[in-house]
Order: C-alpha cells, then sequence, then structure tokens
C-alpha cells in the first residue's frame, strides 16, 4: 500500500497500552536502550515528549536526534508513527 | 509612522514589558518593581530612537551585536523564551526541561538569521528608495516587510505579485498582516486556544454526533481511495451466487446429456404447485422412468 513498516502498522493498529520502546517505528535494539537510559522505557514516554513538543515534527525529530542519536530517517519513521496514532486514539 | 515620545514612568508595567519585547531585550523576571522595567526601558528603546537619527551604518552594527548580547536564550526566563519565539512567529508549546534546550536552540537560529536578514534589508532600502518613486510608496513598504517571510516561505518573484494583488483586492486590509494571520494570533496577548473535541457523552454532555471536519491522516485517505475503486462487498457476493446458480444448471444439463429430465423437473414443480395428488404421481412416474 505505502511505504510503513509492518512495525508501524503493528504499533498503529491499537492502544499502545505498556508497550516498549523499541515497539516504536525506526526504533530498534540499540536505539531502545539509550532511550531507556534516559528514562524513556516505554512508548507512551515518548508519545509524551512528543506531545509535549505540540507534535511539531520538526522539533521531535531534533529531540530525537538528541536524545538517542537516531538519524533522520529514524527520526522521521517514529515521528510519523507517533503521528498516525495520535490521529487514530488520541 | 510617527514615533511618540513618551515619559516611560507614566507608562503602565503591561505596556513597558510589551514595548521591551518589541524592541529585543531581554525581560526581567516577572516579579521585578516597575523602575526595573522603566529603566531598561529608558536604556534601551531610547537609545534605538536616538540611533535612528545618527548615521545608519552605526546603528546596524550596534544593533546586531546588542540583539546577540542582550537576547541570550540561555539567560530568558521560560516565559521570556516564550515571547522571544512569539515575537518570530514561533508559537512555542511548554517550556519544561525536556524542551527548553529546543527552543533555546530554534529561538538562536531564529536570531542568527533575522539579524543577517536586518542588515541585508537596511542595505535594500537605501537602493530601493534610490529606484522606486514616492508615488509607489505601498508597494515599497510591502516588498520590505516581506524580505523576511521571503527567507523562510516565499521566492523573490512572488512579492511583486501578491503587492499587485493585494492592492487590488482589499487594500483596507493591511496585506502584510493578513499574510502573517495565520502565524500570529490576533488576540491581544497573543493567546488563543482552540476547541478540543469533547470526550463523547461526558459530564452529561450531549453526544456530539457530527464533528466538524477533521482532516485525515494519509493511510485513511488512501484506503478510502482504494475502497472507492473496489467493487462493493454486497455485489461481489451476488455475483457469486448468480455464478453459481448457472454453473449448477449447467451441471446438471451436462449430467445426463439431455434437457429432458430438467424440464420434467420442472413440469413437475409447476404442476405441483397446482394439484397435489397429480404431482406425486408425476414424481412416481418420474422415478420409474429412471
Amino acid at each position: 500500500m505505502s511505504s510503513t513498516s509492518q512495525k508501524h502498522r503493528n504499533f498503529v493498529a491499537e492502544p499502545m497500552a505498556d508497550k516498549p520502546v523499541t515497539a516504536l517505528a525506526g526504533i530498534g535494539d540499540v536505539l531502545g536502550g539509550r532511550l531507556e537510559e534516559k528514562g524513556f522505557d516505554k512508548a507512551y514516554v515518548v508519545l509524551g515528549q512528543f506531545l509535549v513538543l505540540k507534535k511539531d515534527e520538526e522539533l521531535f525529530l531534533d529531540w530525537m536526534k538528541e536524545a538517542c542519536g537516531a538519524n533522520s530517517k529514524q527520526a522521521k519513521d517514529c515521528a510519523n508513527c507517533l503521528k498516525e496514532w495520535c490521529d487514530s486514539f488520541l | 509612522m510617527p514615533v511618540f515620545v513618551e515619559d516611560p514612568s507614566q507608562l503602565s508595567k503591561a505596556r513597558l514589558k510589551s514595548d521591551l519585547i518589541a524592541h529585543n531585550v531581554a525581560l526581567p523576571p516577572a516579579t521585578s518593581r516597575k523602575g526595573i522595567y522603566v529603566e531598561l526601558h529608558t536604556r534601551h528603546v531610547d537609545q534605538k530612537k536616538c540611533a535612528d537619527f545618527s548615521s545608519d551604518e552605526d546603528a546596524e552594527t550596534d544593533e546586531e551585536t546588542n540583539y546577540a548580547e542582550i537576547l541570550d536564550p540561555s539567560s530568558l526566563t521560560d516565559d521570556g523564551l516564550k515571547a522571544a519565539l512569539l515575537q518570530h512567529g514561533v508559537k512555542a508549546g511548554p517550556i519544561v526541561a525536556s524542551t527548553r534546550a529546543l527552543y533555546e536552540r530554534k529561538l538562536r537560529n531564529l536570531l542568527f538569521s533575522n539579524g543577517h536578514d536586518k542588515v541585508n534589508d537596511k542595505v535594500d532600502e537605501a537602493d530601493e528608495a534610490v529606484l522606486y518613486s514616492d508615488s509607489e510608496e505601498e508597494e515599497n513598504s510591502e516588498e520590505e516587510e516581506e524580505k523576511p517571510a521571503t527567507e523562510e516561505i516565499q521566492t523573490q518573484t512572488e512579492p511583486a505579485d501578491q503587492c499587485q494583488e493585494d492592492d487590488t483586492q482589499d487594500p483596507a486590509l493591511d496585506p502584510v498582516q493578513e499574510r502573517f494571520k495565520d502565524l500570529l494570533a490576533d488576540t491581544p496577548t497573543g493567546i488563543y486556544a482552540s476547541r478540543r473535541r469533547p470526550i463523547k457523552g461526558a459530564a452529561g454532555r450531549p453526544v456530539q454526533y457530527a464533528y466538524p471536519e477533521i482532516p485525515l491522516s494519509p493511510t485513511t485517505l488512501e484506503r478510502q481511495e482504494v475502497e472507492k475503486r473496489l467493487v462493493s462487498l454486497k455485489i461481489q457476493i451476488l455475483v457469486f451466487f448468480f455464478v453459481a446458480i448457472i454453473l449448477y444448471v449447467i451441471y446438471v444439463c451436462v449430467e445426463d446429456y439431455s434437457f429432458n429430465p430438467l424440464l420434467a423437473l420442472i413440469d413437475i414443480l409447476n404442476q405441483g404447485l397446482d394439484t397435489d395428488e397429480s404431482g406425486i404421481q408425476e414424481v412416481e412416474e418420474f422415478l420409474e422412468v429412471e
């Protein structure tokens, strides 16, 4: 259909509940580990950061790069994933 | 625009505060006495007015360095940072521990790019004053004010077109303001709130069945596009049964290599509807034949 990954589709299909941060699209083991070190151990905490930045993609990308060293593709995937989740469930 | 020479101590604290923001001066902590505001106001605002009357070049460089010095994002309070961002047309979210660094960085970028813009503006102003005649004053001012916007969004060719458009369409409304309406809220405090979608049926609220048009996510739009072009489910089921019946009829015909059994069957069924007895007899006959 479109260019979303299976991980993205899985995440966006249902409320995130207590999913770990590695369930987010674009976040693998390494990035997930770095985020967990900073205290972002669950997906909803990253969602919180996204919302506090008023769902602004640019700011969120900056934050991701700074917080876990994500490259622009990974950060963008994560942002899109969260944005779509918000469209459906928020 | 005429410049009123007002005694700062006669202005209200709120007015002083907004004046300071307008002149890119870092605000003192919110609980300061009015005297501190007055002092800053006289120092920076009045200084700026004097600078305008002296040579432009000196004022430029002074102001440019002043901006960097006075408006150091990391020394601003949360409110000050938010106000400074709003000045540059950025509606910032809550300035919290995790977001502060990002917004400071953003403000620095904006200041940096604006500082460069302002220098370019001043240089271009002088050229434009020579090139354009006085009768075209309105277009002149529009072009100057548009320069910051052109950096971000528009190309150089657009301002000329839009100037003419706006003049013909709505001379009453300031064209620049019109363009920036989306960025800057036109409330006096610069704060605006949009209504949140109410929770269905909560707290005795009536359930609102028809919501205003909400922009759909790209995935939903794609899905709808695709579904429009596919054949609907009901039609598919009907077609399926129809084809199944046809195939069954064909199968029955092909079975015996003769059409008779089927016709006989149909005849029996018809007659069975008229009278029961004769129908049963015929069925018996039919079965004996086989």
